[in-house]
């Protein structure tokens, strides 16, 4: 199958809404070897679009603390993620949804979560000034890991 | 958002597996629970502030946004409520149209909530994820019958989160016959996974506990309750939706900005599937009264924790419901009949998966909305709520406070609380006073 990005986020919480809108760009740069969908993040919905990938990059706004509009690549079936503050079946996160498809056996072969630190993620639209500056460093390293997973 | 491993913790105190996040307060002096309070401390959202000034065509777009989990009980009550203001009565086949979307969200939602949220408790795990390694086909069938729901509501509403395809007067465009002729195998899948699930709840243990609550729903016709007019109780109630104000008030209480509702000179009544299930039982399908029965549910249910049996009975009938539907369907035409404005005040209520959602609005003979009003089930339900988690947690003063906040939230679960709906909650904390704390 082919390699799938999946932005997650609400754009209408400012700097959360990097993934969706990232996709957004990318949708017109990649070839159609290379599969694109925006998803909230909901776990069911996750685990239905990346079961049998063999490689899957989601593009998310990612907390670790770093100053805003750093940018970080995460092992998805690493260790690098945990559980949200928040255990809301609204917002679950991704580490919830890796959890419930490894316990289900439905995970990519590969899953890279690829992001930015969040700046301002109140209610409202557009990017910080931070997260707006790293956007198309964001954008250039999801389309290369990407690219590199096209079947040849 | 993605959380980073090692990245400072946050208090995870929060009330998990509720619709939204909220808090919970009960404080205990001399030994007697003094007062619990369901608190709330995300900003109120002002739906009903900023519909004003707003076009009569706006509300079923701009109130789906409410909630991500049940918009079609908004986009459907605020289009009963502004056709009311309106004077326009739609007719059968957009009415039948909207019952089968209608059941796209209710199989989603309990689907959720029965397999994901609420049955952990009763395996005493914290997770679906843990569930799922002692039971795992059982997490497996929920996440294939809530898939199927969420395809209910692309192929009605245009999308699964928030339709697109609902306009007042009906829908922007109706689905052709054909359309869903070739969905019915998903239904006919979902129908079986429905009661192989009512049949794996009914198995469950249930504390033996009932809500002496008054119960109360919408009377549908001929149908179990999802649309209608009329609102009645087991007490005896039985009013015109328009009447609701003169026998339902709201207030605002400081610790919540969700308003609580009360049944004036009754006090606290529970809307939902108890009430549903035990107002209308004898509506229910055919399969789903079958399932009903084996599960062992009498005429009426009033256990709190019988609820996930319920719910799952009430997924039966969707699916027979929506198979209903499909069967005797043809496309309304046009797809909405015209809804011009006129000066008034309309009044609407629907079924949402956790119960009745009552909306009312006054507009000018421009169609501009001067004044909204819009009473989610979980606002009505909140007082209920806390006057069972009252008594809850004066029976059981002397467990441990790890304990004792677990089994409060098994409680509160029990209602399936949408919190985003309501405005919202929950960390639950216990003061006993100045001898012990937590």
């Amino acid at each position: 199958m082919n390699p799938l990005v999946i932005g997650v986020g609400n754009r209408w919480r400012r700097d959360d809404g990097i993934g969706p809108c990232a996709v957004a760009v990318l949708s017109t740069q990649l070839p159609d070897e290379v599969d694109a969908a925006t998803l909230d993040g909901e776990p069911s919905r996750l685990l239905d679009a990346w079961a049998g990938r063999s490689f899957v990059l989601v593009i998310d706004a990612i907390r670790t603390g770093a100053p805003a509009g750093t940018l970080h690549r995460l092992d998805g079936l690493g260790e690098d993620l945990r559980p949200a503050p928040s255990a809301s079946s609204h917002g679950p996160g991704i580490a919830a949804a890796v959890a419930l498809g490894r316990a289900l056996d439905r995970l990519p072969d590969r899953l890279v979560v690829l992001g930015v630190e969040p700046g301002d993620t109140s209610d409202g639209d557009g990017f910080s000034d931070a997260v707006m500056a790293s956007f198309d460093d964001l954008v250039s390293h999801a389309a290369e890991e990407a690219l590199a997973h096209v079947p040849q | 958002m993605t959380h980073k491993a090692g990245a400072g913790r946050l208090d995870t105190e929060a009330l998990s597996r509720v619709e939204g996040e909220g808090g919970m307060h009960v404080r205990i002096v001399d030994g007697k629970v003094d007062d619990v309070k369901l608190r709330i401390f995300e900003p109120p959202r002002f739906y009903e502030g900023f519909l004003r000034g707003r076009a009569h065509t706006e509300p079923p777009d701009i109130t789906a946004r409410i909630c991500g989990i049940c918009p079609v009980a908004y986009q459907m009550s605020a289009c009963a409520a502004i056709e009311d203001a309106c004077g326009v009565e739609v007719g059968e086949s957009i009415e039948e149209l909207r019952r089968l979307l209608y059941c796209g969200e209710w199989i989603e939602s309990h689907t959720l909530h029965v397999h994901l949220l609420h049955a952990p408790d009763f395996f005493g795990v914290d997770s679906a994820i843990e569930l799922a390694a002692l039971d795992r086909g059982a997490v497996e069938r929920g996440l294939e019958l809530k898939k199927i729901g969420n395809e209910v509501l692309e192929v009605i509403g245009g999308r699964a989160i928030h339709p697109v395809n609902v306009r007042i007067g009906g829908f922007y465009r109706a689905p052709a016959r054909s359309t869903l002729q070739a969905f019915r195998p998903r239904l006919d899948r979902a129908l079986e996974l429905a009661v192989a699930a009512t049949d794996w709840v009914a198995g469950l243990d249930f504390p033996d506990l009932d809500t002496e609550h008054e119960l109360v729903c919408l009377v549908d016709g001929e149908h179990y309750p999802v649309l209608g007019r009329r609102l009645i109780s087991d007490r005896g109630l039985d009013i015109d939706i328009a009447e609701f104000g003169d026998h339902i008030a709201e207030t605002h209480v400081a610790h919540s900005t969700a308003k609580h509702a009360h049944l004036l000179d009754r006090g606290n009544y529970l809307v939902g599937p108890l009430a549903r299930f035990s107002l209308a039982r004898d509506r229910l399908g055919p399969v789903a009264t079958a399932a009903a029965d084996r599960a062992g549910l009498g005429a009426e249910c009033r256990s709190p924790f019988q609820s996930i049996v319920v719910r799952a009975v009430e997924v039966v009938h969707a699916c027979e419901e929506a198979l209903r539907v499909i069967d005797g369907y043809q496309p309304p035409e046009p797809a909405a009949q015209p809804v011009p404005p006129r000066a008034g005040t309309g009044h609407g209520a629907t079924e949402a998966p956790r119960g009745m959602l009552y909306h009312r609005y006054s507009i000018d003979g421009d169609g501009i909305i001067s004044d909204a009003d819009i009473i989610p089930p979980t606002s009505q339900n909140q007082p209920t709520i806390e006057h069972d988690l009252f008594h809850f947690v004066e029976a059981n003063l002397d467990m441990p406070d790890d304990a004792l906040r677990r089994a409060a939230e098994v409680t509160i679960r029990n209602h399936d609380p949408c919190i985003s709906c309501a405005t919202h909650f929950l960390d639950l904390t216990v003061d006993r006073g100045p001898e012990g704390e937590s």
